[in-house]
């Protein structure tokens, strides 16, 4: 019975003058996932819809993950003249009740569109009364009723009683570029996930040290980024093998500072790629303390590494929490799979954890940091591309 | 050219074989179940091919059922305890099985109420299996026997034990895990007294998704699989004619390179044993030559990674296993190296090379060197 499907948009309407260009923001989104030129997106009074005969169910699962929008609804569209809308409620209520079992029903109509001549309280009792008197054993609750039939006037008429939630928070894109050191585990596609959702369109970085870690856990990679960019949009993966690095430092540092000193090399080498791709910020899933390298010294002594901001959307987030949202975007089953990602065979059996910037330091001058960060890239990069 | 040194995994399909696969596919897709003459066709391939399958073993056609593969036969195998209804109840196993067979007592434990105890023991490179006679008693319904163990090759000599077993119970029945051995050692089940015995196609270079199961007395068997009625009733489902033709295929050739091939791999498996104690300090190999089948050769190396070696390896086009490709899907050790009780430095280090009719004495040395190469760079990495 649906012909549309209607979209409303969250924070943006909050945006004042530069409304225009989230909007636009959004409209690539919104292009990218419905994939169809002849499906046309437009908007009417501060809500988005687009025209659509087949697949409405499909579509609107699609759009549900589109960040920037916060209800969306299959919905009837017709003109809006009085007679077509009292005819049309009727018919839409009929069809309702052959799906399902209603009993009741409210009239919920919102005139957006203030030319129209009917005020709304006037208009959800002149619709209630059609229904009763049109449509057999059904009654009016306007408290609990079993279906509420939504009238949105506008320049055209919307009718409607689904409501789906959406992506939540900004368009992509419309909050610069980041880049995500994706490891494989549970919290960075999350992290990578949520600064999507404001508005961060990211790509990602993971490293590896293959041979020591497997080709397996590079795939584990890709898949989790494909999924990821169901939301995010398509993303670009660098992946960097770091062996070279794992290997001075197992040769001129102390063992205890292994883990700090690899992870200020990841911070330094994924503020190389940001600075020559034009990245705005890192985004990592760190969460407070869940790690020796997590605890607020070593955070310290890592972002000591780079002059870039770090986006830590986890930082404040229990495990359970990342769990549940890993679980609803659907990484998690992908990131409890069990191959070594490259943490783990080079960890120390003690990390050190307040660990001392000077100490650090002073560690770190065994090693050509520079030469190292500069010959890593470039005799290790590759790029994958999301499908 | 890859050297692939994981042959108890999955081996490469004889191109003979893959031929008569593809062949088979596109001239002979009819169902044999059908009256037209297609279906006499595909009857007629069916026959004769399973003529070939049985001939491996010396049985008779109307002993053996074709199967998925060597899980199928395993599970099947120790359905058969179903036979004694609930009168007798003790499946005796041993400790090296594989998970096809241990995961379904497991079930059979679980949902049948079936009790299982255990026999064998590790001993100076063997595993012994003379603690098996005094624990069969009345409630004994099966024994199961790893004609040779797919992670160290242990081999057992299933003439004596199914002799003695039966000199005790004529009762018990005897399912033989055959998937390692067959087509590469040979296997007379006319003199044996095994009730079922499993085998697998892609082991010996054949399809993969295709295997059998010998039974002595399909009259008492109990099916696994209900349907059409395919098989004599024995094992429903549509023959999968093609893969039948290519298995049988895969079974001619085999016969006639069996002895050829037990000897190379022999050699072969002697060099790896001689040479890389010469090229690596502190390497052991698990299992004797002489109580293992030549096809499997286990090694633990000390102070590395088997996975980090395997990666390594395959960037030189070399591959080979950590343990049995099937178990190393789980956490923790299996059950086979806990009997072994190699020491813990050692253990992370444990490799398997298996061999085929691919396998040659030429890439020995390669091998080799480059193993020692990596264990080189390996230790560096690892020991602290």
């Amino acid at each position: 019975m649906y012909n549309n499907i209607s979209m409303s948009l969250g924070e943006i309407v909050l945006k004042g003058r530069n409304r225009g260009y989230f909007e636009n923001k959004l409209n690539q989104s919104l292009k990218r996932v419905i994939d169809d030129k002849e499906i046309k997106i437009y908007r009417d009074r501060g809500k988005v819809f687009l025209d659509i005969d087949d697949n409405i169910d499909k579509m609107v699962r699609k759009i549900s993950k589109v960040f920037g929008i916060v209800v969306v609804s299959p919905c009837l569209k017709i003109e809006s003249d009085l007679e077509d809308i009292k005819n049309t409620v009727v018919e839409y209520v009929n069809f309702k009740k052959e799906s399902r079992n209603i009993k009741t029903f409210k009239i919920k109509a919102k005139r957006a569109d203030k030319t129209f001549p009917v005020k709304s309280m006037d208009l959800n009792n002149i619709l209630g009364g059609e229904v009763l008197k049109n449509v057999e054993d059904i009654k009016v609750d306007v408290h609990n009723p079993d279906l509420i039939v939504n009238v949105d006037i506008r320049s055209k008429t919307y009718i409607y009683s689904e409501k789906y939630q959406g992506g939540g928070g900004l368009p992509i894109g419309s909050n610069g570029r980041g880049l995500v050191l994706l490891s494989g585990g549970i919290d960075s596609p999350v992290a990578g996930y949520l600064m999507g959702r404001r508005g961060v369109k990211v790509d990602c970085i993971s490293f590896h040290s293959y041979p020591y870690t497997s080709i397996r856990s590079n795939e584990k990679i890709k898949e989790l980024s494909d999924i990821m960019s169901v939301y995010t949009g398509p993303m670009k993966v660098y992946f960097v093998n770091i062996l070279e690095i794992y290997r001075q430092i197992k040769e001129k540092c102390q063992e205890k500072n292994t883990t700090i000193i690899a992870r200020r090399f990841m911070m330094k080498i994924s503020e190389k790629i940001a600075q020559r791709e034009e990245y705005d910020c890192l985004v990592t899933g760190e969460s407070l303390g869940q790690v020796a390298s997590q605890t607020i010294n070593s955070l310290r002594v890592i972002e000591n590494s780079v002059d870039i901001p770090i986006l830590r959307p986890l930082i404040g987030n229990d495990k359970t929490e990342i769990i549940d949202t890993a679980r609803d975007i659907e990484t998690y089953e992908i990131s409890i799979q069990p191959y070594d990602d490259c943490c783990s065979i080079f960890s120390p059996d003690n990390p050190v954890t307040r660990p001392n910037l000077d100490n650090i330091l002073e560690d770190e001058k065994n090693l050509d940091v520079e030469k190292l960060v500069e010959e890593t890239i470039e005799n290790s990069i590759e790029i994958y591309n999301t499908k | 050219m890859a050297v692939y040194l994981d042959n108890a995994a999955t081996t490469k399909i004889d191109s003979e074989a893959l031929n008569k696969l593809i062949e088979t596919h596109k001239n002979n897709y009819g169902n044999p179940s059908s009256l037209h003459k297609m279906g006499v066709n595909s009857e007629k391939i069916y026959k004769l091919n399973l003529e070939y399958i049985s001939n491996m073993i010396n049985a008779k056609p109307s002993n053996i059922i074709i199967t998925s593969g060597g899980t199928e036969g395993n599970n099947t195998g120790l359905w058969q305890i179903i036979r004694f209804k609930n009168k007798k109840k003790k499946i005796l196993t041993t400790k090296i099985e594989h998970p096809s067979v241990t995961k379904y007592w497991e079930f059979l434990k679980e949902e049948k109420g079936i009790k299982v105890q255990h026999y064998g023991y590790y001993n100076n490179g063997e595993y012994r299996v003379d603690d098996l006679y005094e624990k069969i008693d009345d409630s004994t319904g099966l024994v199961t026997i790893p004609f040779v163990n797919s992670e160290i090759g242990f081999l057992q000599n299933i003439e004596e034990m199914t002799q003695k077993i039966k000199g005790i119970s004529k009762e018990v029945l005897i399912h033989v895990d055959g998937v390692q051995g067959f087509g590469k050692l040979k296997i007379d089940v006319s003199k044996l007294k095994i009730d079922t015995m499993s085998f697998s196609s892609h082991k010996i270079h054949g399809p993969k998704g295709i295997g059998g199961l010998y039974i002595k007395e399909p009259d008492k068997f109990v099916p696994l699989l209900y349907g059409g009625g395919q098989q004599k009733n024995l094992r429903s489902g549509t023959e999968d004619i093609p893969s039948i033709a290519s298995f049988g295929k895969t079974c001619e050739i085999a016969s006639k390179t069996m002895d050829e091939n037990y000897e190379k791999v022999k050699r072969i498996n002697k060099m790896y044993r001689e040479l890389l104690p010469n090229y690596i300090e502190e390497v052991i190999f698990n299992g004797n030559l002489e109580k293992t089948s030549p096809y499997i050769l286990n090694l633990s190396i000390k102070d590395i990674k088997s996975e980090v070696l395997i990666h390594f390896l395959e960037m030189d086009d070399i591959y080979i296993s950590s343990g049995s490709a099937c178990s190393s899907n789980y956490k923790g050790i299996s059950e086979t190296y806990q009997a072994l009780n190699i020491p813990q430095n050692f253990l992370d280090g444990t490799v398997r090379i298996s061999f085929g009719r691919y396998s040659n004495e030429k890439d020995v040395k390669y091998v080799v060197e480059k193993i020692a190469k990596h264990t080189n760079e390996i230790r560096k990495m690892v020991r602290r």
